[in-house]
This record gives C-alpha cells, structure tokens and sequence, in this order.
C-alpha cells in the first residue's frame, strides 16, 4: 500500500461477548452503534529503561518492552442501548442485569478460583471489539475488552444523547505461561504471541 | 557465553515430591500418575540468595581479627517467591511436607511427630522422604535452576485471603542432604545444593 490520504470512512462499532449471554453471546458480530465523531484508538505501549552505570544514570543503553493496552474512546450517537447495557454488564464482572455489581474481586476472564476461560466461552466477561472500516479496509479488531475509567458518560435530557464511551484493550490469554506443560522441555512463552488486535480483512471474527 | 545483560525471562517453576506425594498419596485435584507437579508462576522476580558459611583458621602470629587461612564450611540457599497464578493443592502439599510430611489419610494443616528428620534417611524422591526439589525454567535465558532437597523454611509461607488475588509468598530453604554411605559415613564432598539439570517424570 503506497502513502495516501488517509481516510477511515463510517465506523460501525460491532461487539462480541461470551457464549449464552441474550444480548452479545451470539457466534457472531452485534452491532453497537456509530459514533458521532472520529473514534480515538489510543494505543499504550509500555517500556523500561536499562541502565548501566558506564552510561549514566540519565539515557538507557538498552530498553525493554513491557508488552501494551489500547484506550479505545468514542461518542455514541446512534446506538443499540441494549447491547451498551450488555457491554456494561460484562464490564461488571457477567451479571445478569444491568445495574447490579458483580462480586469484588472476580475476574473478567473466568470467575473467581476458576482458571482463566478462553475468550467467547461463558464466564469469560470480557469483549470483542470491531471498528469496522469499509472505505479504507483497515478493520481494527480488539480481542479482549471492557469498559474502563469513567466508563460512560450518559447525557439525559430533550437533546440526542451523545454517550462517550471508553474501552480498554488488553493481551488476555487463558495462561500466562504461554504454553502448556512440558516435562523435562522448557515449554512456555509467556506473552508471546497473546492477542491484543489485528486487521483481518473483514469484519468478523 | 560473553558478558551480557542477564534476562530470565518467565518462570515457571515445578517441584518433585517423595513418592509417598505421587504415586500413594496424590494431591488432591492432581493426577496421582506423576512425581513431578507444576507449582506455578511468580508476580515478581524469584530471589535465590545462597549463603556461603567460612570459617576463620586463626594463628598467633597474624593476631585476632586477621586469619592466615579461611574454612570452607558448606552452604545453603535461600529462595523466595511471591505466587500469583498457582495450584493451591500443590502448595498445600508443599507445605505439609516441610511440616515433617502428612500422614496417608490426614487433612492439610495436621503436624508430624515432633523430631521428625525431614529426609528420613532415605535417597530423595524415595518415599517417606519429605525433602523437595524446585525447578525454576528458564525459556529466554535458558539457564534453569534445580535446587535439589528442600522445604518452606520460618516464617514459610504468608497466604492473604480475601478478595484481591491472593499472593502466597514463599520462603524456601534448600540445604545439601546426604545420607550415609555403606560404612556408616556421611560426606559433603559432591553433594548437590542446585544444578541446571531439569527434573524429569519417571
């Protein structure tokens, strides 16, 4: 792809949760809505200096990864509130009804002293986000999601509601080892490899 | 190998119980078939601290404080570790043995007969042997850890409950067991504290 203008087009936002959940547990995309202006992927790269003392204190002669999140923030304009309620609802903690909190301390990707669930399998809350991108065919697809931060921001009143919405993206994997177990080997990847987007070509997962 | 920043990289780490542990006595929720059990990964760096013990040979001539020659006197090693993402049986067997071994039938948390030896004169990994050995992999840096005979060592293990995470730091103390040979005698010479060399399954 030579350099060119870039121009994303109409972004709808689509979304996936976990298996057997009514509103986004479907195998495949719900739709969440579009936004009312450009939506911000923000993408959080952490690193570490390495410094040696023959190099002051000041500039790293190396440096070191620390892998990534994404922010993802947008304004809703035309939008599914059934299916915002349900990404509500994964984001605390897979209750039933909006509203309600979930158990302080359970885990979005299984619950509490289960092992971690592949993404999509019930009981994992955590969301699938697609950006789709027709005109510039760049889709962004985020695997494990929730709401974060100030999550919503939920204008009421006689004028349109314009609901800002922030996602955070991270590298969920079912095992951080990376790799399962090899007797007498030294198996294990860590993070290698765990996903955190991609741009598939279309918009599905 | 040259000189080089020294990166570990994940850590994954394994311990190998006596017989009585794997084939016997199985930890609860653990497949009983295999000696070699997966105890999981640390949130933070595993800290191995070996402590070398000298002994001064004084003479006269050279005074009090100042000796002419040292004594090697053996060593140990410490290792701490803060548990994230763990088997809770595995550690609860971890740490019945380190309290003299559990009994075939006890529930966690009971004590063994006071004065108990923790290797009961028996080879590592042998039944009855309370001793453990620790695997720490190495994937990135490829330089593993086995350190061969140990147990939680005071104050052993603190275990938060509650409903953040729940990080179990571990304090391991590994020592040179040996036994005696044939005549009645017993020498460090060519014991092993740790190695590189991997547990395997039997």
């Amino acid at each position: 792809m030579a350099r060119n203008l870039f121009i994303n087009g109409e972004s709808m936002v689509y979304v996936r949760g976990p298996s057997g959940d009514a509103d986004i547990g479907g195998s495949s995309l719900t739709q969440l809505g579009l936004a009312g202006d450009p939506i911000q992927v923000q993408l959080g790269l952490r690193h570490r200096d390495v410094i040696v003392d023959a190099w002051g204190p000041e500039i790293p002669m190396d440096v070191q990864t620390f892998l990534s999140d994404v922010i993802i923030n947008m304004n809703l304009v035309h939008f599914d509130r059934t299916i915002l309620d349900a990404c509500l609802r994964m984001s605390m903690g897979g209750v039933s009804t909006v509203g309600l909190v979930g158990r302080a301390g359970r885990r979005l990707g299984s619950a509490v002293g289960g092992p971690g669930l592949a993404p999509f399998t019930a009981g994992n809350s955590y969301i699938g986000l697609i950006i789709d991108s027709p005109v510039a065919g760049k889709v962004w697809r985020f695997y494990s999601t929730y709401l974060t931060g100030n999550p919503v921001s939920f204008p009421l009143g006689v004028e349109r509601s314009i609901v800002a919405v922030q996602f955070r993206a991270i590298p969920y994997t079912d095992d951080p080892w990376g790799a399962s177990l090899t007797h007498g080997g030294t198996a294990g990847t860590g993070s290698l490899n765990a996903k955190l987007w991609d741009h598939p070509a279309t918009a599905t997962w | 190998m040259g000189r080089n920043l020294v990166i570990n990289g994940e850590a994954m780490t394994w311990v190998k119980f006596g017989k009585h542990i794997g084939i016997t006595n199985s930890v609860p929720g653990v497949s009983g078939s295999q000696v070699l059990f997966e105890l999981g990964l640390a949130s933070e760096e595993i800290r191995v601290t070996p402590k070398y013990n000298h002994m001064d040979l004084p003479a006269d001539d050279y005074g009090r404080e100042t000796s002419p020659e040292t004594l090697w006197m053996g060593a140990e090693c410490n290792v701490q570790m803060t548990l994230v993402h763990y088997d809770p049986y595995v550690l609860d067997a971890i740490m019945n043995e380190s309290m003299g071994g559990f009994e075939l039938g006890e529930d966690p948390g009971v004590l063994a007969p006071i004065g108990r030896p923790m290797g009961a004169n028996v080879p590592m990994y042998s039944s009855g042997n309370h001793y453990m050995s620790l695997n720490i992999l190495s994937p990135v840096q490829d330089m593993p850890y086995r350190f061969r005979t140990g147990y939680l060592t005071g104050p052993p293990v603190e275990i938060p409950l509650g409903t953040s995470r729940t990080l179990a730091k571990l304090n391991w103390r590994f020592i040179p067991y040996a036994r005696p040979n044939a005549s009645g005698e017993v020498y460090s010479s060519g014991v092993v504290l740790w190695d590189r060399e991997l547990d395997r399954d039997p």
